[in-house]
């Protein structure tokens, strides 16, 4: 059995038996960037943000609960999550409690001592967000146009000492240029690179009246969710599952669909908790929310209880596009402020990818490279 | 020898497995452990005795004494050879 089988049969059995087996800790919302398209988005200053937080003995305590509740798999991330000064002590004491560490950063804080921390102690994986190819993008979306020096310094530091760790490129209307670049960069440092396409509006931030000014055009954003399916793999490849995915073949988990009800991990065997400790099923959707600091396990159980009441709109639920959609509960929710009415930039992200789909078989096809059977 | 203490035994939705949590644990992963693995893990950390462990065993299973203690040598190399346990 391979690790992603192993995996995968551990969250299996975790969803029968309700365990908690996978989960996030938002250490902070804050950030030394100021990146426009945030859903988090407080800044390194914002005093209240910092009193809200939980301290690290209350996010130990949580992790141990968590922990004695089946927790294996846990994230900490941010805002920026190197940003605490006790950081070392929280990540030191998840791994102690047997739980497998992940870390979500944007890189500009990690310097030695936090590099020969992952050295020493090595994490599952270090996520590094990478927001662009140079000091202009990050001056232009994160503030500060220094902040690129400074994560590829922490990508050198974690490559001198072998830590495991990938690069997060996120596309908006001020960096998507960059994504060819990003994804060179990528490939010279022999590192894979996740790129995420589709933003959601930033609720946090602006509550229901959010536009997401900083994001791409449906139609963009589907360029840019093309252009990752063209790196990620081999022209034949990419032809066998453009082929399954205009056939309506392609479709990742098609035993976990449920209709209109959430399909994904979250509330089933995954948690979010935020950095003022209330658990959520996801750190997209903004309800159910528990307070933590009563008891990890009388939180999961609400969390888990009202997960089915989380949805998708009746319609979505029976669109045959919705294997190549990004819809879910969270998104449609954010994007439209209930569960009812499909959102119209995801359709049109979804149209624009089909369509980008369909001209590559047809251009492909006309050069001869492409037989009618294939 | 003595088990690596830089590895947590932990039992998950059933799945008995070690987690690394320590700098000594070396570069591999968390490691499964079938049925009967774990319970050598567990005797283990009763008295880290190869003799004590097989007479547990013994006790336990129905099985050849000769099959047993084989069985469990390899077993207790592996271990070695993934330093997780010590001398």
């Amino acid at each position: 059995m391979t690790l992603n089988e192993y995996t995968a049969s551990l969250f299996k059995k975790s969803a029968a038996k309700g365990v908690p087996l996978s989960g996030t800790f938002e250490l902070t919302a804050r950030c030394n960037l100021d990146c426009r398209m945030c859903y988090v988005h407080r800044r390194e200053k914002d005093a209240e943000a910092g009193r809200q937080e939980l301290t690290a003995a209350e996010w130990l305590k949580i992790a141990g609960e968590a922990a004695e509740s089946g927790t294996l798999f846990l994230l900490l991330t941010g805002g920026e999550p190197l940003l605490r000064p006790d950081f070392a002590e929280i990540y030191r004491g998840c791994r102690r409690l047997g739980l497998a560490v992940s870390i979500n950063t944007n890189g500009t804080l990690i310097d030695g001592r936090i590099a020969d921390l992952f050295a020493s102690l090595p994490p599952v994986r270090v996520n590094l967000s990478l927001y662009g190819s140079g000091a202009q993008t990050y001056g232009t979306l994160c503030g500060h146009p220094d902040a690129y020096a400074r994560a590829v310094n922490g990508i050198r530091l974690l490559r001198e000492r072998n830590v495991p760790f990938r690069l997060n490129f996120t596309a908006s209307a001020l960096n998507a240029a960059d994504a060819e670049a990003v994804a060179r960069f990528a490939g010279e440092n022999g590192v894979p690179v996740q790129t995420t396409s589709y933003l959601f509006p930033p609720l946090r931030v602006c509550g229901t009246d959010a536009h997401g000014e900083e994001r791409l055009s449906p139609e963009e954003a589907a360029k840019v969710r093309f252009g990752h399916e063209k790196r990620r793999f081999s022209s034949d490849e990419l032809t066998k599952r453009i082929k399954a995915i205009l056939s309506g073949q392609l479709r990742e988990a098609p035993e976990r669909e449920r209709g209109r009800l959430i399909s994904c991990r979250a509330g089933e065997s995954s948690y979010w908790i935020t950095f003022s400790g209330e658990m959520r099923p996801c750190g997209m959707a903004h309800r159910p929310s528990v307070a933590v600091k009563d008891g990890f396990s009388e939180a999961w159980n609400e969390i888990r209880r009202a997960r089915d009441e989380l949805m998708i709109p009746e319609k979505c639920a029976g669109c045959p596009k919705r294997p190549v959609c990004e819809i879910c509960p969270a998104s449609c929710y954010a994007e439209t402020g209930g569960y009812d009415l499909p959102p119209e930039y995801l359709c049109r992200m979804t149209d624009a990818f089909l369509s980008l789909c369909a001209a590559y078989v047809s251009e492909n096809q006309q050069k001869g490279n492409l037989d009618e059977t294939q | 020898m003595k088990r690596n203490n830089d590895y947590d035994y932990r039992e998950i939705a059933g799945e008995a497995m070690l987690i690394p949590i320590g700098p000594d644990a070396g570069i591999g992963g968390i490691v499964t452990l079938n049925g009967t693995a774990a319970v050598i893990w567990k005797l283990l950390g009763e008295r880290c005795d190869r003799d004590y462990v097989l007479s547990r065993l013994l006790e336990t299973y129905e099985t050849d004494g000769k099959d047993a203690a084989e069985a469990l040598d390899a077993f207790l190399a592996e271990l070695k050879e993934k330093k997780l346990l010590l001398d």
